[in-house]
């Protein structure tokens, strides 16, 4: 049980419940910086002072960009201690142009209303610019210069009900959505993960390490909060050391015994391809018992290869791959799989599945489908699958996964006509397909379009309008989806065209993607006017458009009018690396 | 470290990085630039990362903010090297 109502007071009071534990801070180059919990408590009681020096006052939103962990966690904390609600944001990345991250930064700003930015000294240059676009913005403040103030904050009383920060996700471009995270959802969801999903416990020596972001929720709330103020220490590694040396999670991991880690099924992947025979022979994971996995997609092929490579040689436990299913709207976490229990998959009848979204066994010889076990939600909280009416449905039926209890956010930030889309009646609506099977939840796909790649979650319209843009597309008539990939999803573009030089053409488009979104397309699918799906009424239809190309079939049915150009065009028809071919490749194995 | 060797060497990291688009990078040469090659993020700082390890060094990060060609890569890695 959490003792903290709020995480103001937690802030205030870690240091004196568990005054002998410490987090870790790496830098790029690997040197650790230790804090002790009393020393955080001091740290950010000296940058709350700062803040309202600046002219703060409870309620009032200021966005942070920090690279700099410790920087980050200390302003942030900073801020939740005088009610100012922070707003963290992703950095820009290294490499490529920065105007559509700069659009980005301003829009959420705007959206937000905030009235200061904190950033890291080396970013100010190139924020700079993107301070006179937001009205609301009265300062700008390097995170360094916060730490240099004298003088107690004076505290607001801040209640469980009260705001606590914004988390802008997924929502597209031009209109940003911030999820309200409120103290009692925070402290209710921080419970959740810690005491009753991961069992986690100051007197268990339980370590946490984490490459995550610190501006997004699985890395922020999952690592930096809710351990926090439950006494688990935990050891954080810049994301870009992590992506650049992915050893050094696994290092960290076996130097400081940690016990509990998360990362996106890609990192996995990552780490199994990157790591050298002479580094496992140095490690001992016995200590790691649980390997969390979530925000994108669980392959039970990665989670089944990693926990093979690292048992064989690291004596990773058996039992610690821990599927999770979550989302910002859920605060975080809405489901773990048992601590105790090795992870578990479904094979499912795919023709049964496919045609009538219910789970049957497969028979023999016949194709079946993998789905992964996310476990059970959390005491005092449901998810259910419904059907389009809002009706629950019995277990073994696919629908819309729904979840209830006190983790659920209040709404979007300023947003009824999204809050009310996505909030109803007691009921967060996921926009997540899938079905509850002797009571747990299995997450097979979505009913909205969104596309997540390496944990970036992307709405298929942002890359549509950029594709539109170039010359030789035929306005309207793109649609972007996934594919399953190898270690994560992929991206896929079908266009319409009537270009000739379509080598040109594709180019064009992987060029603007990278510029303008950072994004690599795993295959652009050029098609004769007329042939991707859509609605009578003249709508794309994406998902459609997906089950077509995973089908192989995308271009050659149900084209509304065929082109005269037809005979010309060639089209690429690569086989999709689809569900199918992957359940059956698993059964070979 | 000769031009081919270093061309080779960045070669051989994107093939690492994206296996599935080994035919885009056949021809690349030190005037390519970054941005033509059409990586992610984490596929470009995958592949620093994978040079860093072949050339047993680390390369510094303001560096690495200043490069868009391959010829300012190679530069880091003849430095580094």
């Amino acid at each position: 049980m959490s003792q903290f109502d709020t995480l103001a007071q937690a802030i205030a009071q870690v240091g004196q419940v568990w005054p002998g534990k410490t987090n870790v801070f790496q830098d790029m180059d690997g040197v650790e910086t230790e804090y002790t919990f009393p020393q955080i408590e001091r740290d950010t009681a000296t940058r709350a002072a700062a803040l309202q020096a600046l002219g703060l006052k409870k309620g009032d939103r200021i966005g942070l960009i920090i690279i700099e962990p410790e920087d980050f966690v200390l302003t942030f904390y900073a801020a939740i201690r005088i009610g100012v609600v922070p707003v963290p944001m992703y950095p820009p990345l290294s490499f490529g142009s920065l105007d559509a991250y700069a659009d980005r930064t301003a829009r959420v700003l705007t959206a937000c209303g905030a009235k200061a930015l904190i950033a890291s000294t080396r970013l100010k240059n190139i924020l700079f610019s993107q301070v006179d676009k937001v009205p609301s913005i009265e300062r700008f403040v390097a995170a360094e210069e916060l730490s240099h103030a004298t003088g107690e904050p004076d505290y607001p009383e801040i209640t469980e009900d009260d705001i606590c920060f914004l988390q802008y996700t997924s929502g597209s471009t031009s209109d940003p959505k911030g999820v309200i995270v409120t103290h009692k959802s925070l402290i209710a969801n921080c419970r959740g993960i810690i005491t009753e999903g991961l069992e986690l416990s100051p007197e268990n020596n339980d370590r946490g390490i984490s490459w995550l972001p610190l501006y997004h929720d699985m890395g922020l709330i999952g690592f930096v909060i809710a351990p926090y103020i439950h006494g688990i220490p935990t050891v954080y590694i810049p994301t870009v050391r992590f992506i650049r040396r992915p050893s050094a999670w696994l290092d960290a991991i076996h130097r400081h015994r940690g016990t509990v880690t998360f990362a996106p099924n890609f990192a996995y992947a990552l780490a199994m391809k990157r790591v050298k025979k002479s580094q496992m022979e140095e490690w001992d994971l016995s200590c790691l018992k649980i390997c969390g996995c979530g925000a994108e997609p669980i392959q039970g092929e990665t989670m089944r290869a990693f926990t093979k490579l690292f048992n064989e040689n690291c004596d990773l436990p058996l039992t610690s791959v821990l599927p999770a299913y979550g989302m910002a709207e859920a605060t975080l976490a809405m489901s773990f799989k048992p601590i105790d229990d090795e992870f578990k998959t479904n094979f499912v009848d795919a023709e049964t599945f496919e045609n009538d979204k219910s789970v049957a066994l497969p028979e023999q010889g016949k194709t079946f489908i993998e789905h992964v076990s996310c476990g059970r939600p959390f005491p005092g909280h449901r998810v259910v699958a419904m059907d389009t009416n809002a009706n629950i449905l019995a277990e073994g039926q696919e629908g819309e996964l729904c979840f209830s209890g006190p983790s659920v956010a209040p709404g979007y930030w300023e947003n009824p006509e999204a809050t009310a889309k996505t909030f109803r009646d007691g009921w967060l609506h996921t926009g997540d397909l899938g079905y509850i099977h002797e009571g747990e939840v299995y997450v097979t796909g979505r009913l909205k379009d969104l596309i997540i790649l390496n944990g970036r979650n992307l709405h298929p319209q942002s890359i549509e309008w950029e594709v539109a843009e170039i010359q030789g597309v035929r306005r309207g008539n793109v649609v972007a989806f996934s594919r399953p990939g190898g270690r994560s999803e992929e991206l896929v573009v079908a266009l319409e065209t009537r270009a000739q030089d379509l080598d040109n053409l594709k180019a064009a488009v992987r060029a603007r993607l990278q510029k303008e979104m950072g994004l690599t397309v795993a295959e652009i699918v050029a098609l004769v006017p007329g042939t991707l799906p859509k609605t009578s009424s003249g709508k794309l239809q994406r998902a459609k458009a997906r089950q077509q190309y995973l089908n192989n079939s995308l271009g050659k049915e149900g084209a509304r009018t065929v082109g005269a150009n037809a005979g010309r065009v060639t089209l690429a028809r690569h086989v999709a690396r689809s569900l199918w071919s992957r359940a059956k490749a698993a059964v070979r194995n | 470290m000769t031009d081919e060797t270093i061309v080779g060497l960045i070669q051989e990291a994107l093939f690492e990085v994206a296996p599935n688009r080994t035919e885009a990078f056949k021809n690349i040469t030190l005037e390519t630039t970054i941005e033509s090659l059409s990586l992610d993020s984490i596929a470009t700082m995958e592949m620093v990362g994978f040079l860093e390890d072949k050339v047993e060094t680390a390369f510094p990060d303001e560096k690495l903010a200043t490069v868009t060609t391959l010829n300012d890569l190679a530069t880091l890695v003849r430095e580094n090297a």
